[in-house]
């Protein structure tokens, strides 16, 4: 009988062992629960990265061997005038880009946020911009805004406010406005959404101490709300940030840069003159140019949530 | 706790759901056959009507028939104009082009420099014993080293679009022959939101250019000299582009926007009606053919206004390409044969509607091209044609200058920016001297 | 402060928000108006010299060309299965990631949680070509699995971080009784953590979905065959060189928006769990 039971407590501390060794080994496990995310990432972004920066420092177009010229491209871009005005383009665009989404957004999930009826009927529909591919998006507004019969002149003519139609997309003053407005219609709803599941995990303790404190509305929101919500900010604003200042979409199908380089943005001249001109060494270098400027405010964003926080 | 519990079933359920539709993926074997299971891969870029692309396939599929080629191993794609830049460049970075495309004279120059197309001489010589023979204009441009890359398939003639009946309105019997009359005839006919100008000044390539080089050009003015050397900056260009900018900030004669138009822009201007005049290839016209128009009847198709240097419109030819990287090239090169074989091509102009002139003249007899009134006005357009680029002809350095839109950019510097004419001028020359030299490129 | 004014100030903060709400709903709405009018329109009606703000010969005929003479129907099948399988494969990735990133110590830990970020950094308007090459070369081109992997570089290190922010703000004392009971790491992580995450796991879902529902430019150049193809691609097929159909175009915009939404409505219940988090802290 003891034999027995010695025998399979034996074998059993072995196995345990084996699979304890396995799970419990803080880095193997580490290791384990991260290799599908490194091996995907590996392939789909590392490798492609990289060769988009060696890229950077060739001239080649597509089919042809690239020949290194070293930082030559960088240097014909910081010696042209129409890149700095690209480049401040891509500021503009992105603060104010990811500034109205914020605003908006947060009002969205505030008022979302509070007891009403219908309310999921009304976030399915602020969620329905964001359902639409920024493609389709782009062309509509597209359409929206044109000079002759988009609905925005349509209305403002029959309303009387104007005369004939304005050319939103074409006026030096009004292009990038218009554009910053489809790039807010089509992304609000990523800030709306993440900001209301911020919301609903605050702790209804928080407010209800807060109120026996006696504050009102406003405390409240100052007080517990924003406090609560800075690690959702962070995320929210760090990744969109990234998201906004590289994408060609919008522009592309908008005005393609036009008046005059006015609306164009730094990952649209990358793409035209890597795919439309064939330079891909000087495309590649284009989007380099912007990349130590995230890489920055990455830092800076994340480093307090990366240091304060964690097992 | 309940609550949770709640959850965590739903999620439970929702995840196993999830969880059979994200691994059964592999095994619902939807795949397609590889680029290369087929022995022959066609690109086909939309031609403006679905007939005349549906007839082309066909003729695909009736050539590889012929061939004994499986239905599977013939691949035709169909790439939109937009796409063509962008998959083009990465099929050939991984080094797998089609192996028949149609190619503008921009792709033959850019394609054919770096060594990508096939030489497919056997092709036009056969093609010139036709009755007939072809019209061989485009002939040296398409010849490279004694090779020539693109076997022409058709004349793209730009033709001004333009209302008679706002003209008539007006108090002219037709539209102006010289820009300074059109010009004053369009002050009486603009009242916004009609325009008389539907000038494309948009920043993709290429109905931009076509359009401000037929203002240019009228003038004396080119991008090129015989010698394919930058020529931009002359009296005569700097002309235009102070007629332009009164057109566009004096007289207001062309709609704000078409600064941001495509080259789509122009055509739904027209066709909406907003505007009484556009430079473009036919297309405009076949769709009002096709869509019923209100305006066909009052549209007639011409030369654009001349000036001082002569009354001309422009046209380009498009051609055929085999990829050298072709498997197969004999059966690619015998697809292209197959098109323009004269009896299946005689179909496919008669079906693209006008947007080509047929690259052998006999066809000009068919009475497809007397069906329409407009159309002879097209004709008179296009024997007046020469290329954009007149007296050179493009050139890589060229090509690079059309695609990034590096002249019209200028443009848009002394309409919106307020440069003065002349340094705009300057300045786009300069730019063309730039790339020029970067390539290696006389100037 | 009062009762009554504490009642008053809360009553105009609900009305604020109702007023906001109306707003952000109208300004929402607009464009899709003009989607839904115009693929109910004749193209006479959408391209003729009088704009209509209503269709006086409503049509239902572009939806009919969009289902019998495209391959819209094809199209909608794909992006359903690659959609569902990125988010779920997501889900799974991200989890262990953030649960990796968050509760276990080793070494290079914040170097790695910062370069999930960086991944985005590159636009895919620029990696396209490399990502042909290393798709080409695992011969998952024109495959509806070449889209997911590359999908998933999208997706992950977006919910990781999500996950990881979620993760935080639970105590670690919860993990630590269950795993002094005999719980192994993966039973704290599905067991306790992933429950009490649930808006998180809402938002990973709706944005694993509608990106990889929407994606454009990979799915161009990665997939070419007609057969695999997604809706995206499909749209600009309706663009005859410079000629739009724009009523069958904003009739499949209007269809291939009704997933996304679906997924929205069904997810959405998931947002709701602050009691569920306080009965933790409690």
């Amino acid at each position: 009988m003891t034999g027995v039971a010695a025998a399979v407590s034996v074998e059993d501390v072995r196995r345990t062992t084996f699979w304890q060794y396995l799970t419990n080994d803080v880095r193997t496990l580490a290791f384990l629960f991260l290799l599908p995310t490194i091996l995907i990432l590996t392939c789909v972004v590392v490798y492609p990265f990289t060769y988009a920066l060696l890229l950077s420092f060739q001239d080649k177009t597509a089919g042809a061997p690239g020949k290194f010229i070293g930082l030559r491209n960088y240097i014909e871009l910081l010696s042209d005038p129409e890149y700095i005005q690209i480049f401040y383009n891509t500021v503009w665009y992105t603060v104010f880009g990811v500034g109205i989404k914020f605003i908006i957004g947060l009002a969205s999930a505030l008022a979302l946020n509070q007891p009403r009826r219908f309310t999921p009927i009304y976030r399915t529909i602020l969620f329905v911009p964001w359902a639409i591919p920024t493609v389709i998006a782009s062309l509509t507004w597209l359409w929206v805004y044109n000079e002759f019969n988009g609905l925005l002149n349509l209305l403002l003519t029959r309303l009387g406010l104007l005369d004939h139609g304005i050319a939103w997309l074409a006026e030096p003053k009004l292009a990038m406005w218009s554009v910053i407005a489809v790039v807010v219609w089509n992304g609000t709803p990523f800030y709306t959404m993440h900001f209301l599941a911020g919301l609903q995990a605050i702790p209804k303790e928080l407010y209800e101490a807060a109120e026996i404190d006696g504050a009102g509305e406003l405390n409240k929101f100052w007080h517990v709300t924003i406090p609560s919500m800075k690690p959702v900010f962070t995320i929210t604003v760090m990744l969109s940030t990234v998201f906004t200042s590289t994408s060609i979409v919008v522009v592309n199908i908008l005005t393609n840069g036009a008046p005059a380089n006015l609306t164009q943005i730094l990952p649209n001249e990358s793409y035209s003159a890597a795919i439309s001109a064939g330079r891909m060494g000087l495309g590649s270098a284009i989007n380099m140019t912007l990349l130590p400027f995230l890489v920055v405010f990455i830092i800076i964003l994340t480093r307090r949530m990366l240091g304060n926080k964690g097992a | 706790m309940t609550h949770v519990s709640y959850s965590r079933r739903s999620v439970g359920k929702a995840g196993l759901a999830a969880a059979a539709a994200g691994l059964s993926v592999p095994f619902l074997n939807i795949r397609a056959a590889s680029a290369r299971d087929a022995k022959l891969v066609f690109w086909l870029q939309p031609n403006f009507n679905k007939v005349a692309d549906d007839l082309l396939v066909a003729q695909a599929k009736d050539y590889a028939r012929s061939k004994g080629l499986k239905d599977n191993e013939l691949q035709i794609e169909v790439v939109p104009g937009g796409e063509v830049s962008k998959r083009m460049a990465a099929a050939l970075e991984i080094g797998a082009p089609p192996d028949v495309t149609r190619t503008n004279e921009e792709d033959l120059v850019k394609w054919g420099s770096i060594g990508h197309l096939l030489d497919i001489t056997p092709v036009v010589n056969e093609m010139k014993t036709r009755p007939g023979g072809i019209n061989e204009g485009s002939l040296p441009l398409a010849t490279r080293n004694g090779q020539i890359l693109g076997a022409p398939m058709g004349i793209a003639a730009n033709a001004a679009h333009v209302r008679a009946d706002k003209f008539k309105e007006a108090g002219y019997d037709s539209m102006p022959a010289t820009w300074e009359g059109f010009i004053e005839a369009g002050r009486k006919i603009t009242k916004p939101p009609f325009y008389s100008f539907g000038m494309a000044l948009g920043l993709v390539p290429s109905d931009s250019l076509v359009d401000l080089m037929s203002v240019v050009s009228a003038y004396g003015g080119s991008l090129l000299d015989a010698q394919n050397r930058p020529a931009f900056e002359s009296d005569g260009t700097i002309a235009a582009f102070k007629l332009v900018e009164a057109m566009y900030n004096k007289d207001k004669i062309i709609p704000r926007g078409s600064l941001s138009w495509d080259n789509s822009g122009n055509n739904k201007a027209f066709q909406s009606g907003q505007v009484a005049y556009i430079m473009n290839p036919t297309s405009v016209y076949s769709s009002l053919v096709t869509d019923k128009s209100p305006f066909l009847d009052a549209t007639v198709l011409d030369r654009p206004p001349g000036g001082p240097a002569g009354r001309f419109s422009t046209a380009s030819t498009d051609h055929y390409s085999v990829f050298k990287k072709a498997p197969n090239p004999e059966l690619a090169m015998g697809l292209v044969q197959h098109f323009l074989k004269p009896e299946n091509y005689s179909r496919f102009i008669v079906e693209a509607g006008g947007r080509y002139l047929p690259i052998y003249p006999s066809l000009l007899s068919d009475p497809f091209w007397t069906s329409k009134p407009a159309f002879a006005g097209l004709l008179e357009a296009a024997r007046s044609a020469r290329s954009t680029y007149a007296p050179g002809k493009i050139t890589p350095a060229l090509s690079e200058v059309v695609n990034r839109s590096l002249i019209i950019s200028e443009v848009q510097n002394m309409l919106v920016k307020g440069k003065e004419p002349a340094r705009a001028v300057a300045d786009a020359h300069k730019t063309m001297v730039d790339v020029f030299k970067r390539l290696g490129e006389p100037t | 402060m009062s009762v009554g004014s504490k009642d008053r100030s809360k009553r105009l903060a609900h009305h604020i928000g109702s007023i906001t709400l109306f707003i952000l709903i109208v300004w929402t709405l607009a464009p899709l108006y003009w989607m839904v009018v115009t693929s109910l329109k004749t193209n006479s009606e959408i391209y003729g010299e009088t704009i209509t703000l209503w269709p006086l010969k409503p049509t239902i005929d572009n939806y009919r060309i969009l289902f019998q003479e495209t391959n819209f129907p094809i199209y909608f099948r794909n992006s359903v299965i690659v959609a569902v399988a990125t988010t779920f494969l997501s889900l799974i990735f991200a989890a262990l990631a953030a649960y990796a990133l968050t509760r276990l110590v080793f070494p290079g830990r914040r170097f790695f949680a910062r370069a999930l970020v960086y991944t985005y950094l590159m636009p895919s308007s620029l990696l396209f070509i490399p990502l042909l090459v290393i798709i080409r070369g695992v011969g998952l081109q024109n495959t509806l699995e070449g889209l997911v992997l590359s999908y998933l570089g999208f997706t992950v290190p977006f919910c990781s971080w999500l996950l990881m922010g979620y993760f935080m703000s639970i105590p670690i004392e919860l993990e630590e009784s269950a795993m002094i009971d005999g719980c192994s790491r993966i039973g704290v992580l599905i067991r306790i953590v992933l429950p009490l995450t649930l808006p998180a796991l809402a938002v990973v879902a709706f944005f694993s979905f509608t990106l990889s529902w929407n994606e454009f430019i990979y799915a161009s150049v990665l997939v070419s065959d007609v057969s695999v193809r997604t809706i995206p691609t499909g749209i600009p097929n309706f663009v005859v060189q410079d000629v739009f159909f724009w009523g069958p175009m904003m009739a499949s915009t209007l269809i291939s928006a009704i997933p996304p939404l679906i997924v929205y409505f069904v997810f959405q219940r998931f947002l709701i769990t602050g009691l569920t988090v306080g009965a933790v802290k409690g």
